[in-house]
């Protein structure tokens, strides 16, 4: 990977901007702008390079020129998707037509910025983006922990959590599961407890996150 | 009057191999003296026998030169005196004595007297001989025309002979045709005693002389005219060598006029000037002004003066051969192309004259400007028009450096703003702002020169310098058709004289092609190879070559014919423009193709001369 000297930045974490550019010009003024607002960036010369750096574990985002050598962004877009990578990307270009800013957007482009553009829409595309991405990971986050909890209940928890979620009193799933009350209560309790449930509410919110109860 | 005019040739006769009359003349001289000496020696009548020698002198005078004549005269005074001695003694006082005085005086003055008429004689005959050696016919006759001498040279010209002419009518005879009337000219002649003119006249064969005829009157005791003596010089060849010069100078001026082309000669170091009308029509000279090299300087274009004065300058150096072209101009602000070539000509140690021919060139000058003009207004419409196939390679060419312009910018203001501003940064900002601003102006400028109608310069220049221009304005729009482009330079420099523009404009025109091919035939893996070396004939060549699908043997001969092309929105002037502009450099541009394979254009151009590198 190989970066511009005047983009490293002292932050080790915090979001970061990622930009591929051709023009080392380009690359070298937008690196100083992102500085310039305490917003960590690196930048690449192609595609290529992009992807061999490692995920940052932080909120990120992608300045993207659509005239790439050697490929077009857009092409470049529609693999990153294909590979899972969400990461949100602001196309620029030198100049845009209609058709490739539909497609673009279409594709899921935060923006599509025709240079040359006003740093203002830039770093605001960028500072949303981030804010995107951030959210993204967060709810990415919980979701996995959320996960994680659900996978220490055993089989009967889940049984029980499960129709819980759905509304049935105790009583109710004990004869559904030929269990006695008393016993479903405990699991109920285990489950309550294992998902870090604060109420009964909470647990029904997490249920649906993780698509629990949709079997019947 | 007669006069004999057939050559008496005394001298020449002694090739023949007997005696000769004249020396039996002279032995018959010998002879009569020896008998007289005898009788007079012997017999012994008392007259003067010795008298008789006057015969031998008189004989003598006619056989001998003056020398010789005297050598006799005293020869026969000595036999005189032998025969008187021996037979008288040396008495004195007999009256034999008397006799031999008379003898004596007798010879002498026979002597004297022969000796004088012979000098006469001798003269006239001489001034005879002269008269008959010249070719001009010398025609004496009466009043009536009746001809009555007619000299050797006379029948040498007409062809009759003296016993044929003489007697004859001079007019019947010759019928001459004269300038002026026959009355007028006997009036003149009978007035004044002369009478000359050119005269027409009929020989026996028929044909026509022409003779200028000088007459003179002449006039007996009684002052009555006798006879008119003239002699006849023929002129007729004269007269032709005169007509054809006149037809030849016809001739030339005709040439000179239709050609543009004067003569005019310099006398050096006299600056004396000689003008044929024609240089004098290409001057605008006046027919009455007598032009000089200071006129000559008057009308050369301010411009070329040097020019002039170098060629002057040469002349007096005694350059063999001068050449030079230089502009007129005129009063009434024409101007017009000569072209001269003067060559030396000897005439003396410190003389010479320069011979020159000077040629009006402005019409053939003017339509080859107009030719070059149009060629150059064809060069340039193409040009813009590639630059318009160009024109989204080129915008995204100034677009990138100005949007780093404005990034830069706002990022320095943004640096600049903060709570504590990071002046390095900000230097850096405005660093890159500068250098950012030359790279959109040095691609603007580069078009500019592309687009710049101007005329086709002449310089020198590094062709290696003209490829990287064109590269530099088809970069983009090559990497954005993923075309690769290997450029090897066999050598550093390789100069060559010609427009740079012009020359630019073929190179993006074959990298073009090139490129356009490959993206019609979708070949993969495009590539463009340029290379340029310099040959070992002094000509600096250029390759480039594309992997495309290559061009079809029916399409190799019209390639660079104007408005042939394979492509739909094609001119088909290109190639042509690229074929003109090349010869118009003095090389030559062709292309080599295999099919499926790909093409290659190759040019030729000579390499700079070096005189102004």
């Amino acid at each position: 990977m190989s970066q511009d000297t005047a983009s490293q930045m002292p932050l080790d974490d915090g979001p970061i901007v990622f930009v591929v550019d051709d023009d080392e010009a380009v690359r070298v003024a937008l690196s100083s702008l992102f500085r310039s607002t305490d917003v960590r960036v690196e930048t690449f010369a192609t595609a290529a390079e992009f992807l061999q750096r490692p995920d940052p574990q932080a909120p990120c985002c992608l300045v993207l020129d659509v005239r790439l050598q050697g490929s077009s962004g857009l092409d470049f877009q529609r693999q990153l998707l294909d590979a899972n990578n969400n990461v949100p990307i602001i196309f620029i270009t030198g100049h845009g037509d209609i058709a490739m800013t539909v497609k673009a957007m279409k594709a899921g482009a935060v923006d599509f910025l025709v240079k040359p553009f006003r740093d203002q829409d830039l770093l605001d595309a960028v500072s949303a983006a981030l804010r995107a991405d951030g959210k993204r990971r967060e709810s990415d986050k919980q979701d996995s922990e959320m996960n994680a909890c659900y996978r220490t209940l055993t089989p009967r928890e889940r049984e029980v959590m499960a129709y819980a979620v759905k509304g049935l009193m105790n009583k109710q799933i004990a004869s559904e599961i030929c269990l006695s009350e008393v016993t479903v209560k405990i699991h109920r309790g285990h489950a309550m407890k294992k998902m870090q449930a604060k109420s009964f509410a909470d647990l029904v919110r997490m249920a649906e996150a993780l698509g629990i109860g949709v079997k019947h | 009057m007669k006069i004999i005019t057939e050559p008496k040739v005394i001298t020449g006769t002694y090739s023949r191999p007997l005696l000769s009359f004249l020396q039996l003349k002279r032995l018959g001289a010998i002879a009569l003296s020896s008998t007289i000496f005898i009788v007079d020696l012997v017999s012994s009548i008392h007259v003067a026998i010795a008298v008789l020698y006057v015969a031998v002198i008189l004989i003598s005078v006619n056989i001998f030169p003056k020398k010789g004549v005297i050598l006799v005269s005293l020869v026969c005074i000595g036999l005189t005196l032998i025969a008187f001695v021996s037979e008288h003694g040396l008495d004195i006082y007999d009256d034999s004595f008397a006799r031999l005085l008379v003898s004596l005086s007798a010879i002498g003055i026979t002597t004297l007297l022969a000796l004088k008429n012979k000098a006469f004689s001798d003269e006239l005959q001489e001034q005879v001989r002269l008269l008959a050696q010249t070719h001009d016919a010398i025609i004496v006759r009466d009043m009536n025309h009746i001809i009555s001498t007619w000299s050797a040279g006379a029948e040498a010209l007409y062809g009759w002979t003296r016993e044929q002419a003489i007697g004859q009518d001079f007019r019947t005879l010759l019928a001459p045709q004269l300038m002026t009337s026959w009355d007028e000219m006997m009036t003149s002649l009978l007035e004044t005693g002369h009478w000359e003119g050119e005269v027409v006249e009929h020989c026996r064969d028929g044909a026509c002389v022409t003779v200028v005829s000088r007459c003179s009157l002449s006039r007996g005791e009684d002052n009555e005219p006798k006879a008119i003596l003239a002699t006849h010089n023929d002129i007729s060849a004269r007269k032709h060598a005169i007509d054809a010069l006149k037809r030849s100078e016809a001739f030339l001026a005709g040439a000179q006029w239709l050609s543009r082309t004067g003569s005019i000669g310099l006398k050096v170091p006299s600056g004396e000037m000689y003008w044929s009308d024609e240089a004098r029509r290409i001057f605008e000279f006046d027919i009455d002004e007598h032009p000089m090299l200071t006129s000559v300087l008057n009308r050369t274009h301010p411009d070329d003066l040097h020019l002039v004065k170098e060629a002057i300058k040469r002349a007096y150096q005694k350059e063999s051969r001068i050449k030079a072209e230089y502009r007129l101009l005129m009063a009434d602000g024409r101007v017009k192309y000569l072209q001269m070539l003067a060559q030396l000509m000897e005439d003396g140690p410190d003389d010479f004259e320069y011979i020159g021919a000077l040629m009006d060139v402005t019409d053939a000058k003017t339509s080859e400007e107009a030719l070059h003009r149009s060629q150059a207004e064809l060069a340039h419409v193409t040009r813009v028009a590639t630059l318009g196939e160009l024109a989204a390679s080129i915008a995204h060419e100034v677009n990138q450096p100005l949007a780093a312009v404005t990034t830069n910018g706002t990022a320095g203001l943004r640096w600049l703003n903060r709570e504590v501003p990071d002046i390095g940064e900000v230097r850096g900002a405005i660093e890159r702002m500068v250098s950012e601003t030359n790279r959109a102006s040095e691609v603007i400028r580069r078009i500019r020169a592309m687009s710049r109608k101007s005329q086709p310069q002449n310089v020198a220049l590094n062709f290696i310098e003209i490829i990287n221009e064109s590269v530099a304005l088809v970069e983009r729009e090559l990497k954005r058709n993923k075309i690769v482009l290997d450029l090897s330079y066999l050598n550093e420099v390789a100069e060559v004289d010609g427009d740079r523009v012009q020359l630019q404009q073929v190179i993006i025109n074959l990298l073009m092609n090139g490129m356009q091919a490959m993206i019609n035939a979708k070949t993969k893996n495009r590539t463009l190879h340029l290379s340029l070396k310099n040959s070992a004939m002094g000509e600096v060549l250029i390759e480039i070559q594309d992997n495309g699908p290559g061009i079809a043997p029916d399409q190799m001969s019209k390639l660079f014919e104007a408005f042939y092309t394979t492509k739909a929105e094609g001119m088909g002037m290109g190639l042509s423009i690229c074929k003109s502009i090349i010869e118009a450099h003095g090389g030559r541009i062709w292309a080599t193709s295999e099919q499926g394979e790909g093409a290659t254009f190759h040019l030729s151009l000579p390499v700079a001369r070096k005189e102004h590198l």
